[in-house]
Order: C-alpha cells, then sequence, then structure tokens
C-alpha cells in the first residue's frame, strides 16, 4: 500500500455521503410548516414593480415642487 | 446556472414547490460539507436543514450577480457551522485502536486504521484549514469559490489547502513508508 493510494481512497470514501432518504421531503415539510420567507421581501418585490418605482418617482418629484413653490412664495411674500 | 435563477425567480413569485429542485440539487453536498465541519457530525442533517430553512427565507437577498448559488448556500452553511460548533464544546478525539505492526494483521484492517488517522488528523485540523480542504478536496470547489466563501484571497485558500494535505499525509507516516523511499 502507498500512503498516496490510501490518501486517495479515503478522500473517496468522504465524498460518499448518504443521505437520508427523507431529506428534502423534510426540509420542504419544515418549509410549509415552520417557516416563511421575510416579510421584507414582498415590500422588496413590490417596490420593485415599475408601477410601484414610477409612484415612487412621482411622489418625489411632487414633495420637490411642492417645496419650491413654498420657498418662492415665502421669499416673495 | 440559468435554469437555477429560474428556480429561484419561480420561488420568489410564490412558488414554493420549487424550492424543492433546489434542496434536491444541494442536498448532498450541503450535507456532506456540513457533516465534515461539524464537531458532532450526528447534528448534520438537523444543521443541513437549518441551511436550506435559512436560504428560503432569505432568498430575496440572493444576489446572482455577487456569486453562484452553491456559493450563496455554502456561505450559509459555513457561517451555520461556525456557530453550531462555538455552541459545543469541543468533542475528544476517540482513541486509536492500540496499533499493531502491519506484518501481524491483514491489509483491510490496517487500511482501516490509517482511514481512522486520517479522520482524526483532519478532525484536528484548524477550522480555517478543514474548512479549505473539505471545500476543495472533498467538495471539489475551485479555489476562486472558496475564496469567496471564506472570504479570503485565492492565495490564502490554496496555502490552506496545501498546508492541510501536508498535515493529513504526514499522520500515515508512521504507518508505512512511500513508494519512493
Amino acid at each position: 500500500m502507498n500512503k498516496q493510494k490510501v490518501y486517495q481512497q479515503w478522500l473517496k470514501k468522504k465524498q460518499a455521503v448518504e443521505i437520508p432518504e427523507d431529506f428534502a421531503e423534510c426540509v420542504m415539510t419544515g418549509i410549509y410548516h415552520d417557516s416563511h420567507r421575510e416579510d421584507f421581501s414582498k415590500w422588496d418585490q413590490w417596490v420593485c414593480t415599475p408601477l410601484a418605482q414610477a409612484g415612487l418617482a412621482i411622489g418625489a418629484l411632487l414633495v420637490f415642487v411642492i417645496r419650491f413653490v413654498m420657498l418662492f412664495a415665502a421669499a416673495v411674500g | 446556472m440559468q435554469d437555477e435563477l429560474e428556480t429561484v425567480s419561480r420561488v420568489l413569485r410564490g412558488d414554493t414547490e420549487a424550492f424543492r429542485l433546489i434542496v434536491d440539487r444541494y442536498e448532498r453536498p450541503v450535507l456532506s460539507f456540513v457533516r465534515h465541519l461539524l464537531r458532532d457530525p450526528e447534528d448534520a442533517p438537523d444543521l443541513a436543514q437549518e441551511v436550506f430553512f435559512a436560504a428560503f427565507a432569505k432568498l430575496s437577498r440572493f444576489d446572482p450577480a455577487c456569486s453562484r448559488l452553491s456559493t450563496w448556500l455554502f456561505t450559509i452553511a459555513r457561517n451555520k457551522t461556525i456557530n453550531a460548533n462555538k455552541k459545543k464544546r469541543p468533542r475528544a478525539i476517540s482513541a486509536l485502536p492500540e496499533q499493531q505492526s502491519p506484518g501481524e494483521v491483514s491489509d483491510d484492517l490496517v487500511l482501516r486504521e490509517m482511514f481512522v488517522k486520517l479522520d482524526v488528523a483532519l478532525q484536528s485540523l484548524p477550522d480555517r484549514q478543514r474548512r479549505a480542504f473539505v471545500l476543495s478536496q472533498i467538495e471539489q470547489l475551485p479555489y476562486e469559490e472558496i475564496a469567496q466563501i471564506e472570504g479570503a484571497r485565492v492565495g490564502t485558500i490554496k496555502s490552506r489547502v496545501n498546508r492541510a494535505r501536508q498535515k493529513l499525509q504526514a499522520s500515515l507516516a508512521t504507518f508505512m513508508k512511500d513508494d519512493n523511499e
């Protein structure tokens, strides 16, 4: 037996990991029953829609215009 | 890769069942990685499940522009094993059976003893070296991906793997002489 050969055999043994038969099923059951995606992910998704982004842009523009008008009115008046 | 991204976006759109494809694809590498790094390998299936629960919960944070899905999953697994190992006391490495002279026993028994010796040597490696070794030699990930998981340079990872290999091979030194000796 040579050292390199033993080492390679050992590596092969390490790579052969047995998966419990019901592993994926347990994960999916756990996901359905115990775990939910973080709520902010839904918020993220909503914010990323084009309609929401357009709404946010229009809102920001409105706030800017109103503040500008108020400042202008204060300066004139 | 493209299929994976499609699966991820299906899950994010609410198709929870699509996550099963990710579990089926990565259960073996994640479980193997966790088993080789945990102080108590019996906890591996539970921790691997936690990795997938966390991945599902945080899937919206996965950014395909930053990493591959496998890299992201291994990073979660890495962090979870580090935390789990912190909570567990170091496990005493079981004593090896009394060593016999190779001439007195069968090759099979000697081989088994050598495997035990290698297992003990792997367990004794410093955590960083062990992670780099497991990811590179057992999970066969490219150095670049391991560097991303570990947040280290590729050269550092290569050096950790080399040192780990040297230590493991040195653990066999007491058993035999190299062919070229």
